[in-house]
């Protein structure tokens, strides 16, 4: 191949690698699998003070009620010491879906750069290429 | 030298025939060189060009010619009808054999099992991988796993092993045959571009014209094309889909599908489930030249082949030589077909998206579309040219004479 036809192939590969590469991103971000386990990462990462004990409705019995009462009473009491740790394990926890969404991120890039060789391995690669062709040629004679 | 040329010719409906006829015209140019041709006895050959040129013979003559030739060349494919009558010469008179298909299983075993000589497809079999069931593959075979059990069995083993030397279209190819028949004198030489019929008109655009013409096409038109034997493994599918995504954004456009589908692929029924009827062509099958001159009216052409069974598809170097910005399946025996002189989507889980964004991306830049175009018909005419690559073949032969 002629270089001028050569150099018009390689920018021409890069604006076509580039769609190609933008269609995997966005393939990837909005993998139906990725999307749900994110979301059902973050619904459970919050934790509420109030769970299972917060009775906004009493329940139906003179026993069951006698037992809401003390709960509530007790989650009231305990209000002080328990809400600080479960707003910094709401933290923790924020923090965590956010790294683990940076990593999921970073291996999908990752995968995506290790399918195209860089400029310089594709370099390499053409001049193995050459030098196997230069063999090739001489086994041949 | 003299040479004799075994091959299926037209009006066998087949790109390797028109290919070996342009091969054939090329290779005579040599004024050292004369080419006897020998076909099939189920047919008669329509070319007049090639009939006036070249004395014709069905290969039951060549018995009795074998010693005028210094070189035999068989232009084999995988098909037992057009091409199975080769099988017994390639053994008794070896020579030149040109595996345009990198498999010769189906052409063996219709040869054999399907001619009930199940004892033969037994011992090709044998003879290639050792102590395996004929029976079981053949099975496997006829319930559609064909293409897996034939890139495992190509068969062509003992083809390479009776010939003097063997010619492929890819260095995919190449390596494959190398790897199991390294002592083998395997050289690769790309298809000619060749048109067949008459010269083209002056110039690409004259031709692209000319072809909008006779498919009653304005030049504004953004028009799509696929050509050939229309196939499941072709994915048009995942085509119309990426055409459907256009066509709010350019109405105009029109896809045409100038070829005929296989009878268990159901073509007219799929393209109006995917509400395309008005939008798409279905041109049936076409004379070798009309066929090959109306893929001068695309803008794209779509050739997408997965999964492959090694060979080298015709219609991509058609469509760059042509000038027709051409998107094609990055596989393994399109390798030597650059990314930018042509665009190649990878067989993946993303081949829809991938095929939709480059189609938009295309449609709403004609520079691009156009430096695709010019680069593919660049690379045809300094990598495909037809008289270089006849020397080529003459060179090969030359090295191999009887």
């Amino acid at each position: 191949m002629d270089s001028q036809l050569t150099h018009d192939i390689i920018q021409a590969n890069k604006q076509i690698e580039t769609i190609l590469q933008r269609v995997r991103a966005s393939s990837l971000a909005a993998s139906p699998v990725r999307v749900a386990v994110f979301q059902q990462m973050r619904q459970s990462a919050a934790i509420n003070t109030h769970w299972h004990i917060a009775w906004p409705h009493w329940p139906p019995g003179i026993r069951a009620k006698i037992t809401a009462a003390l709960q509530k009473i007790t989650r009231r009491l305990l209000q002080w010491y328990i809400d600080p740790i479960v707003e910094q394990q709401n933290r923790f926890n924020q923090t965590v879906v956010n790294a683990v969404q940076l990593l999921a991120d970073d291996v999908a890039a990752l995968q995506i750069s290790c399918q195209t060789p860089s400029p310089l391995q594709q370099t390499q690669i053409d001049q193995i290429q050459q030098q196997l062709d230069a063999l090739a040629r001489q086994i041949v004679k | 030298m003299r040479i004799a040329f075994f091959t299926i010719l037209s009006p066998i409906r087949s790109a390797l025939a028109d290919c070996a006829e342009g091969l054939i015209l090329a290779m005579a140019k040599n004024q050292d060189v004369i080419i006897d041709i020998f076909i099939n006895d189920d047919y008669q050959p329509d070319n007049n060009q090639i009939l006036k040129q070249f004395n014709i013979y069905t290969y039951h003559k060549f018995a009795a010619l074998a010693d005028q030739y210094q070189s035999i060349l068989y232009w084999m494919g995988d098909h037992g009808q057009y091409h199975g009558f080769m099988l017994d010469f390639i053994h008794r008179f070896p020579g030149i054999v040109v595996l345009n298909d990198l498999t010769l299983h189906r052409c063996i075993m219709q040869n054999t099992l399907d001619k009930g000589d199940p004892a033969t497809y037994q011992f090709e079999l044998q003879y290639a991988y050792g102590n395996v069931n004929a029976i079981d593959i053949a099975t496997q075979i006829k319930k559609g796993q064909d293409d897996q059990i034939i890139l495992k069995y190509p068969l062509y083993e003992r083809v390479v092993d009776s010939s003097l030397g063997v010619i492929v279209h890819s260095e995919y190819g190449r390596n494959k045959i190398l790897a199991s028949h390294p002592q083998s004198s395997v050289k690769r030489i790309p298809y000619p571009f060749f048109m067949p019929g008459q010269e083209l008109p002056g110039s690409l655009a004259e031709a692209r014209a000319q072809a909008r013409t006779s498919l009653d096409l304005s030049n504004d038109t953004f028009v799509v094309g696929s050509s050939g034997i229309f196939v499941p493994n072709k994915h048009l599918g995942d085509s119309f889909s990426a055409f459907a995504h256009i066509l709010p954004k350019h109405p105009r456009s029109k896809y045409i599908l100038s070829g005929f589908a296989v009878p268990e692929y159901n073509l007219a029924s799929h393209i109006e489930q995917m509400g395309l009827t008005p939008y798409v062509t279905l041109t049936g099958w076409l004379p070798p030249d009309e066929f090959s001159r109306q893929m001068a009216a695309f803008d794209v052409g779509i050739h997408l082949r997965y999964p492959h069974i090694g060979g080298v598809p015709y219609t991509p170097i058609r469509l760059m030589g042509l000038g027709v910005c051409t998107i094609i399946s990055d596989i393994e025996p399109l390798a030597e077909f650059p990314q930018g002189a042509c665009i190649k989507i990878p067989p993946d889980a993303y081949q829809r998206d991938s095929l939709r964004a480059i189609l938009e991306y295309l449609a709403d830049h004609p520079d691009f579309r156009q430096q695709i175009a010019r680069n593919g018909q660049r690379f045809i005419e300094q990598n495909h040219d037809i008289d270089r690559i006849a020397e080529q073949y003459l060179q090969f032969l030359m090295a191999h004479r009887r």
